[in-house]
């Protein structure tokens, strides 16, 4: 039972969550799975592999949501993008193939924007270590090598160990990995949430039609500040 | 090296027509010999009005006929994906699309659906002898909790040629799936019709950019037509 007027983003309208959705919104199902916030993507360094620009925006904001979570007994799932060496594990990605392909055909030297894919994601560097906080009891997930934080990993083992069916999705990039990993979820029955201030992707139009899809196909789209007053107005009636 | 002037949907910056020739960074996407088609929801119950309606993918019906007649020809199977759901709904039990679609004002999937024996579950397109039927969907994602991949193994295919109806949802939801296990994608864009007209267009935009080749209709088939080899 809801314990606030919590909103919903519906069709590109903040909107009361209508009655029915108990179980999404009960913090104790619920883990926060957080893609790809590493120095691949994230670092301010010119030679940084693949950078979301956007995504350093939120890392501070990501932190201190995360903080808020953890206080309220919420498990932080870090999902990190690695690869074990040399660019083979990373170089059929369809995003990296699509990206190179199309580049390599343009006048001009558009594939010097992706002389560094190669080093992305590379374990034991910085371009696959975590730029947020990743604090005792947190959980990494480290084997992602796809836009998806399910194939190849151990995310749905974690999620089964946790006793968690509520995924709470920030990070980057809204409208690739994030929005994969949310169709991934909800076609294997999690109760999906997007979080959507705490995700970026590579531009605020694109970012709004993953949001969409995701509030339309697979699970609620929301905020940080409706999530957490809702979660916490839960708890203090818990303890009550 | 493909034999056509195939061209691609392409919007990372600006080329003349928003298009670009496949050849020659892709020439791996147009080998006939890999190539499957995944026609996605394109059955009875998915096209009916007072069903589910999807029905303005009816209109495609067939100009797909068409399409996978060409793919026919050329040895290359089609896959007709459909969902068959067990009597008194256990399969839509936890499926969240039975709650989160109506919130944004689309009639709500019902539940029971499209059960075993419903002519509901039939394909409005042509299914040949030779095709396959996938009726083991349950999600948006063809992959999920069917035999999909292993289907596709054994047929030796690593290309997927998509289309069918909703590319909003079977076809994103397959489609990234598709691609994280890299299988090469083809996306046929004017065979693939949303169910949200607004998130046609953002859809096959997303596409181009992490999923696939978006590809037109025409254009690819001639391409097949040809074998796709030199």
């Amino acid at each position: 039972m809801p314990q606030t007027n919590m909103k919903i983003n519906i069709n590109g309208q903040l909107t009361a969550l209508p009655g029915g959705f108990d179980d999404y919104i009960d913090p104790t199902r619920a883990a926060i799975v957080e893609l790809d916030m590493h120095g691949g993507h994230l670092d301010p360094e010119p030679d940084c592999p693949a950078p979301c620009i956007r995504g350093r925006e939120i890392v501070g904001d990501v932190n201190r949501f995360n903080e808020a979570c953890r206080s309220l007994g919420i498990p932080i799932v870090h999902i990190v993008n690695t690869y074990r060496s040399g660019d083979y594990e990373g170089k059929q990605s369809a995003w990296r193939r699509i990206t190179e392909g199309h580049y390599s055909m343009l006048p001009g030297d558009m594939l010097a924007c992706t002389k560094n894919f190669g080093n992305l994601a590379l374990e034991n560097t910085k371009w696959s270590s975590l730029v947020v906080e990743n604090k005792p009891g947190d959980i990494v997930v480290n084997t992602k090598k796809r836009v998806t934080a399910f194939e190849t990993t151990d995310l749905d083992l974690v999620m089964r160990a946790l006793g968690k069916d509520v995924i709470v999705i920030t990070g980057i990039m809204t409208n690739c990995c994030d929005l994969c990993s949310a169709f991934y979820a909800g076609s294997k029955d999690y109760k999906v949430i997007f979080c959507f201030d705490m995700t970026r992707g590579s531009n605020p139009s694109d970012e709004a039609a993953a949001g969409l899809m995701v509030s339309r196909y697979i699970g609620l789209n929301t905020t940080s500040e409706e999530l957490l007053r809702e979660w916490r107005a839960q708890k203090a009636a818990m303890n009550a | 090296m493909p034999k056509t002037p195939i061209t691609a949907k392409f919007i990372r910056v600006p080329v003349e027509g928003g298009r670009i020739r496949v050849a020659p960074a892709f020439d791996d996407f147009l080998d006939v010999s890999k190539m499957a088609v995944l026609e996605l929801g394109m059955q009875k119950g998915n096209l009916t009005k007072d069903y589910f309606p999807a029905e303005k993918s009816t209109k495609l019906i067939a100009d797909v006929n068409a399409f996978n007649d060409g793919c026919r020809k050329a040895g290359i199977p089609i896959i007709h994906v459909g969902y068959q759901f067990r009597p008194n709904g256990l399969d839509l039990r936890n499926a969240q699309y039975t709650r989160i679609t109506p919130l944004s004002g689309k009639k709500p999937f019902p539940n029971p659906a499209m059960e075993q024996g419903s002519a509901l579950c039939e394909f409005s397109t042509e299914v040949k002898d030779v095709d396959l039927r996938l009726l083991s969907a349950k999600r948006h994602n063809a992959f999920e909790g069917t035999d999909l991949e292993f289907l596709l193994k054994v047929l030796n295919r690593k290309v997927v040629i998509l289309l069918g109806a909703g590319i909003d949802c079977l076809g994103m939801a397959t489609g990234f799936c598709g691609m994280c296990k890299d299988y090469k994608t083809l996306v046929v864009e004017d065979l693939f019709l949303p169910y949200f007209e607004d998130l046609g267009e953002e859809c096959t935009k997303a596409c181009t950019m992490f999923i696939g080749l978006v590809v037109r209709a025409n254009e690819l088939s001639a391409e097949i037509s040809t074998g796709g080899k030199e």
